[in-house]
């Protein structure tokens, strides 16, 4: 059989590797070609029935910094009727006086960030790629075998098709096997939790509020959707998620309001409840010459600050910033020492993001004195000084980082 | 093999990786640091001598780390060592990871008279510090390299820094070894390494420190900093003919 050759192959057609595609547009335009390779076959009008795993029922928080990116994209204007404007956060601790608010007013934005379901998302993101020259999708194919050589990276896919690719994206999501194949090996460090992940409705409409509150059974996020409905992710510990999966709904409600209070209005009704261990798992590298691995299969993150989309956002405009620039100077996009500065470019990000949603679960999810203490003084000094607030509020927007220059 | 003892080989330091060698591809035992350091030294390889499709030898190739990480970047790599129980080791997690690599018991000496100028890229990491005559290893490697190609060296510093690491054994050193298994006596200087390389006829092209951070414990290399741990990217004069 022939073999397909390509400049780019990306594995994984998610929210992350069709992202990268869009940012790349500007080198299609100069003749890059790219095949996007998914498991699953692509569900371009993102259909609720049958989505693939990458894009479920979940929603996901944007970042300012993202919806920014998304719009200068063109993806922003066909996805902006799903997606719900965060104009107040409160961040709370149950049977604790910290309490602090956000306001996008006070930030002089429109809102703090926007909250949409993965599968709006992924259609508004794969759609336009639907036509786009120099673009191939293969879905569904599973890659059986890559081969490091001297073009870039050889893959075997199993229906017997073969890619050459200069440079390989994975983007297939945590603990990639293809990655282990090649023997890049992952660290994780459980939380010894589970997120809860459904979706409720409110007597009350959220009129942009959303609540960050620190319970005592875990930290719960309710992020606002259409105008009743919030997303709910709640973190439990390991032994007591498979109850609380399994209580009738009406108990469900009962045992949530408890935890997230009254402020939220009173709660009527809940959808299909998933749950996902919570860890922090990180690849033991992230380049090689012809190689780059991106979002959660360099690393995924706790979403206890939405932060984890956001990264893989930043990390992808960062590494097509590197690749424009390459190939506007005529040179390989396999390169290893332009991969390298990409890695380098975005350490810090990466090393700062990661090091905020690892250490606030720990922090919030001990009662020990001290810690409370500190975290009530936290909150309280929070909402006292309008500079700490401003900070804590551009790190939640994704604007903390240096923006990229994409456009 | 039985009589080792005419070769350039410590059978004292053989012995001390003879016992280690059940844990070599433990990521949480004492070679972590050899674990966790090694992307970014064969990314420093591979950026120079661009693996992939060449004829590469690693020398004291140990438990196979290093050589594992080259085949998987598309390299065709020979490995040595004197050590059996290593060498099994690396056979064993080779057929694991599914990665094609000829390793074979011999002295790089030996393998110098069978395979003059055969290959593109030759590696020696942490070894030189272990044998008796680290100038004779040297020699051999740069036979063993085709004319224009890459000969990598890297081993420990010997200045009272290093000395004080070695002794103290804090957490912050880049001890790439076991403890134990490094004899300050034998740490070498970079200027020993360049002017061994020179006598040799390799040209020495580059030279990077490696170094670690406590705090975010994270390796680097750092060219400004080859205080302690340090690597050397040396050449064959002559033309590459492939």
């Amino acid at each position: 059989m022939t073999t397909i050759n390509v400049d780019i192959a990306i594995l994984g057609a998610g929210m992350t590797g069709a992202s990268l595609v869009h940012l790349l547009r500007p080198a299609l335009a100069q003749g890059l070609t790219i095949a996007l390779l998914d498991r699953q076959a692509l569900q371009w009008q993102g259909d609720v029935q049958s989505r693939p795993p990458s894009f479920d029922g979940r929603a996901t928080a944007l970042s300012f910094g993202t919806q920014q990116l998304l719009d200068r994209l063109g993806v922003w204007s066909t996805v902006a009727s799903s997606a719900c404007a965060i104009e107040h956060i409160q961040v709370s601790d149950q049977q604790r006086f910290g309490q602090t608010h956000l306001h996008a007013s006070e930030q002089g934005v429109e809102a703090l960030g926007y909250v949409i379901e993965n599968a709006q998302l992924g259609a508004g993101l794969l759609n336009p790629l639907r036509n786009l020259s120099g673009v191939q999708c293969l879905a569904p194919s599973a890659v059986d075998h890559v081969q490091m050589n001297e073009q870039g990276a050889y893959l075997r896919l199993n229906d017997g098709r073969t890619v050459q690719a200069t440079l390989l994206v994975m983007a297939d999501g945590g603990r990639s096997p293809l990655a282990q194949q090649l023997g890049i090996t992952y660290q994780r460090q459980s939380y010894g939790t589970h997120a809860l992940v459904t979706q409720v409705e409110s007597l009350q409409a959220h009129d942009g509020w959303a609540y960050e509150r620190f319970s005592r059974e875990g930290p719960i996020a309710f992020l606002p959707l259409s105008s009743h409905q919030y997303a709910v992710v709640w973190t439990l510990n390991n032994d007591v998620v498979d109850d609380v999966l399994a209580l009738d709904d009406a108990t469900f409600l009962a045992r949530l309001q408890q935890q997230i209070g009254h402020r939220v209005g009173r709660l009527q009704s809940v959808g299909e409840r998933l749950s996902y261990p919570l860890a922090l798992v990180t690849s033991t590298e992230q380049v090689r010459r012809s190689l780059v691995l991106l979002g959660n299969a360099a690393h995924s993150l706790h979403p206890v600050a939405g932060q984890g989309f956001n990264l893989a956002m930043r990390d992808c405009a960062r590494l097509a910033e590197h690749i424009l620039d390459q190939v506007r100077r005529g040179g390989q996009v396999g390169d290893l020492a332009m991969l390298q500065r990409y890695q380098q470019a975005q350490a810090s990000d990466q090393r700062n993001t990661i090091a905020a949603s690892d250490v606030l679960p720990k922090l919030f999810a001990s009662d020990r004195g001290l810690l409370a203490l500190a975290r009530d003084g936290g909150l309280i000094a929070m909402s006292a000084l309008p500079t700490a607030r401003r900070l804590f509020a551009r790190h939640a927007m994704g604007l903390g980082q240096k923006a990229t220059q994409i456009g | 093999m039985n009589n080792t003892e005419s070769l350039n080989v410590d059978n004292a330091e053989i012995a001390k990786f003879e016992a280690l060698a059940s844990r070599w591809w433990d990521r949480e035992s004492e070679f972590k640091p050899l674990h966790d350091i090694n992307p970014l030294r064969c990314n420093y390889i591979d950026e120079r001598a661009f693996l992939a499709g060449k004829k590469v030898l690693d020398v004291g190739c140990g438990g196979g780390i290093l050589s594992e990480s080259m085949a998987q970047r598309g390299a065709d790599v020979t490995g040595i060592d004197m050590g059996e129980a290593p060498l099994n080791v690396a056979k064993l997690h080779a057929l694991e990871s599914g990665v094609d690599i000829d390793y074979r018991r011999i002295t790089v000496e030996q393998l110098a008279e069978e395979m003059p100028e055969q290959f593109d890229v030759v590696t020696c990491l942490e070894m030189l510090e272990h044998v008796p005559d680290p100038a004779a290893i040297i020699a051999a490697c740069q036979r063993l390299v085709k004319p224009g190609g890459y000969v990598f060296f890297s081993t420990l510093n010997r200045n009272p820094k290093s000395y004080l690491f070695a002794i103290i054994g804090a957490e912050y050193i880049l001890r790439l070894l076991p403890a134990g298994t490094h004899d300050y006596h034998k740490f070498i200087k970079p200027s020993e390494l360049t002017r061994w390389a020179r006598t040799a006829q390799l040209d020495v092209v580059d030279m990077t420190g490696m170094t670690y951070n406590p705090i975010r414990k994270t390796y680097a290399l750092n060219a400004k900093d080859v205080s302690v741990n340090y690597m050397v990217t040396t050449r064959k004069a002559g033309s590459t003919s492939q």
